[in-house]
């Protein structure tokens, strides 16, 4: 318990910047933006008017979907998963790599708990902290979805969209865990959430320019796309096992090394 | 001294390079070709913004060379500046987190020659990547075959490249000589860069919001710019002139900086 409380203090000033910092930019978003983006709408469609429906399709624009609300929120989740990303990266890389960093793995393991026992109070510590940024977030994204949204898409499916938000988080909590327990040595848990969370960015915005579906796969934010949810009504069934099976690996591999690793005593 | 820094930094050069591999090599081979109708594109024009910014064509058509480019350009100047902000990092503080400090500030130097020498291992590293950028670019349109009109705007992108990730690499070599705990140097340098990042989505989207580019290194040389042949003098200017400030401001702190932890 002391583990779990330690980690849960530790984590919790950033814990609570980032949420912050999170519903500021939702905010931004879908009640400062979204508004303008709405009111373009008729504009755009009576420029679009005189064009062929063929035009249309040739770029890929479903006018419906993508000026609607959820089309949207859709746009604003590249930037808040990435933001999401990063966030559960580096809360996660942090949790496990404080011994390494600190240089005191050993006196953790003088303490009278078994090694699994350390894991899990870390990883449920990271999974607390994820859950309850996530669960602000989703409120947020109810509380504006409220006050702006158009009845283009049903607060059901929104919500299902919004979790996303919080699955994308965990993935990457598997990343990060999976970095800080097999990484030699972690000089910087910021240039390493950083890394990892715009390398997925990146990844998933090749993965749009590109059109490639297969490239999806490699593309973590990609799996739990909102305009897939508020299209169809749930995520992409391929793309969710796959995030999956890579978070239960990440931790299972993880939670091995961490039990059976030697340990450097300084 | 510089022999054994950029040892040090090898195998991260390698990664990074890797990444950038992937990005540059991977996006052009992918990259078809799709019949560009420039003429359609001009109704383009009159759509605000924010709807651009959510369409993904900002200033550029995609399905022409030029602008499907500058799309995979801009995503590896974000990989340059994360790499730079990395080496600014280690520059400074590798040897505080290593603990092996009080071993190298014995030797008979001073402490301003032991960072120039750090500093110029990581701006060769820099260097050195943003001229792989270039040389990937044009290997990967020679091997695609695809007819390279583009060659002069390469060497702009890589230009420019270099000068935003040295901002952040300097800003980054700043901040950690100004904070003494080494972490949170590397980590105001990551916050200062994302804020940066989302700061350059709003200027995206907002109609009147020319002031916020100041505050967007990435967006300080446009598509449209560097694709019509020139980087904008002003912001060449504010980078090299913000990146000799903090140089110096760096050096003089770190010359008289107590580094015990």
């Amino acid at each position: 318990m002391n583990i779990f409380a330690y980690e849960i203090k530790s984590s919790l000033k950033s814990a609570l910047i980032w949420a912050i910092a999170l519903v500021a930019v939702l905010a931004a978003l879908m009640l400062g933006a979204y508004p303008s983006y709405s009111d373009a709408k008729d504009q755009i469609l009576s420029l679009l008017s005189n064009y062929p429906p063929e035009f249309l399709a040739a770029f890929g624009m479903k006018s419906n979907t993508l000026f609607s609300y959820g089309g949207f929120y859709s746009f604003a989740f590249a930037y808040l998963g990435l933001m999401g990303a990063i966030m559960a990266s580096s809360v996660s890389i942090s949790v496990f790599s404080r011994e390494k960093r600190f240089k005191c793995t050993d006196f953790l393991l003088t303490k009278p708990v078994s090694r699994p026992f350390v894991f899990f109070a870390k990883f449920f510590a990271v999974l607390l902290v994820i859950l309850a940024v996530s669960a602000v977030y989703i409120a947020a994204g109810i509380i504006f979805y409220k006050s702006a949204a158009d009845d283009s898409v049903t607060l059901q499916r929104y919500f299902i969209a919004l979790t996303g938000f919080f699955f994308n988080q965990l993935f990457f909590v598997g990343l990060g865990v999976f970095y800080a327990t097999f990484a030699k040595k972690v000089r910087s848990v910021s240039a390493a959430a950083n890394a990892i969370g715009f390398a997925a960015f990146i990844t998933s915005a090749l993965a749009a320019l590109l059109e490639d579906a297969k490239l999806e796969y490699l593309a973590p934010p990609k799996y739990f796309e909102p305009l897939t949810v508020i299209e169809t009504g749930s995520f992409d069934t391929g793309l969710v096992a796959a995030a999956a099976l890579i978070f239960v690996l990440c931790v299972g591999l993880s939670f091995y090394r961490y039990c059976k690793s030697d340990t450097v005593a300084v | 001294m510089l022999r054994r820094e950029l040892k040090t930094g090898r195998r991260a050069f390698l990664l990074w390079t890797f990444g950038l591999f992937f990005i540059v090599v991977a996006g052009l081979t992918k990259f078809t070709g799709f019949a560009g109708n420039t003429e359609v594109l001009k109704i383009f024009d009159d759509f605000p913004k924010i709807v651009l910014a959510v369409f993904g064509m900002v200033g550029v058509d995609v399905s022409t060379l030029p602008g499907f480019y500058a799309i995979l350009a801009f995503y590896s100047i974000i990989c340059a500046v994360i790499y730079g902000i990395s080496l600014g990092a280690n520059a400074v503080n590798r040897e505080s987190i290593d603990k092996t400090y009080e071993f190298i500030f014995t030797k008979p130097r001073s402490r301003f020659y032991v960072i120039n020498i750090k500093l110029l291992g990581g701006i060769i590293y820099l260097t050195a990547f943003c001229l792989l950028n270039l040389l990937f670019s044009f290997a990967a349109t020679a091997l695609q075959g695809i007819e390279n009109t583009i060659s002069e705007q390469m060497v702009l992108f890589s230009v420019a490249m270099w000068l935003i990730s040295f901002l952040f690499f300097m800003l980054c070599v700043f901040l950690s000589a100004l904070i003494n705990k080494p972490e949170k140097g590397a980590q105001a340098a990551n916050a200062v860069f994302l804020l940066s990042f989302l700061i350059g989505m709003a200027y995206d989207i907002l109609e009147n919001a020319a002031f916020l580019r100041y505050f967007a290194p990435l967006k300080y040389f446009s598509y449209g710019e560097v694709l019509s042949g020139t980087l904008n003098t002003k912001f060449i200017i504010i980078c090299l002139v913000a990146s000799f400030i903090f140089y110096t401001a760096a050096s003089l702190i770190f010359s008289k900086k107590d580094l015990l932890d």
